[in-house]
C-alpha cells in the first residue's frame, strides 16, 4: 500500500531545499542545501520518466556545485590573505 | 495515483512558480546578501531551478538541459569576476 505518491515527496524535498538554502548564512551550508534542491529537480524529472534527461541534469547540477565550491575556496583564500577572515 | 497528463504538470508548474518567487525574494532580501556577493549568486540557483521546473511542466526537456548547463557557465563567469574584484579590492 502506497501512502504517499512520489511527486509529493519530491515537492517536500524541493521546498525544504529552497527554504533551507535561502535562510542559511554560511556559504558551505547554502551550497549543500541547494544540492538537496537539485536532487528534488532530478526526482521530478524522473517522475516524468525522462530518465536520460535525469542522468544529464544530475551531472549538470554536480558540475555547478563543483564550480561554486572552487570559487568559494578561492574567495576565502583571498579574504584570509587580506586578513578580513577572523 | 496522479494522472501524468493533468495533475503532475499542474504540481510542477506551481512548484516552479513558488521557487521563482521565493528565490527572487531571496536574491534581493536574503540574509547577508548585501555583504557578500557569493551568497547572492548562490541564491540565484533556486530561481534557476524554478525556471527549469516550469520548462519541465511543458515537457520541453531540451530547454531544461540548456538552462541547467547555461547556469553552470554563468557560475564560471560570475565567480571569475568576483575573484578578480576581490583581488583588486574594488568590490565595495
Amino acid at each position: 500500500m502506497i501512502l504517499i505518491d512520489f511527486p509529493y515527496a519530491v515537492v517536500v524535498l524541493v521546498i525544504v531545499g529552497t527554504i533551507g538554502g535561502l535562510l542559511q548564512t554560511r556559504p558551505i551550508d547554502k551550497i549543500l542545501m541547494l544540492a538537496v534542491l537539485g536532487d528534488g529537480l532530478v526526482g521530478m524529472i524522473a517522475t516524468y520518466q525522462y530518465l536520460d534527461v535525469a542522468m544529464a541534469s544530475s551531472f549538470m547540477t554536480f558540475v555547478g556545485i563543483i564550480i561554486m565550491m572552487i570559487g568559494l575556496i578561492r574567495t576565502m583564500e583571498i579574504k584570509k590573505a587580506k586578513g578580513e577572515l577572523h | 495515483m496522479l494522472s501524468p497528463t493533468e495533475t503532475l504538470p499542474w504540481i510542477t508548474f506551481y512548484l516552479g512558480i513558488t521557487l521563482l518567487i521565493i528565490g527572487s525574494l531571496g536574491v534581493v532580501f536574503g540574509p547577508k546578501a548585501s555583504k557578500e556577493p557569493i551568497i547572492r549568486i548562490i541564491n540565484l540557483t533556486a530561481a534557476n531551478n524554478g525556471i527549469a521546473l516550469i520548462f519541465l511542466s511543458y515537457n520541453y526537456t531540451l530547454a531544461v538541459l540548456t538552462i541547467l548547463s547555461v547556469n553552470a557557465m554563468f557560475d564560471i563567469l560570475v565567480f571569475r569576476v568576483i575573484i578578480r574584484l576581490e583581488e583588486m579590492e574594488a568590490l565595495y
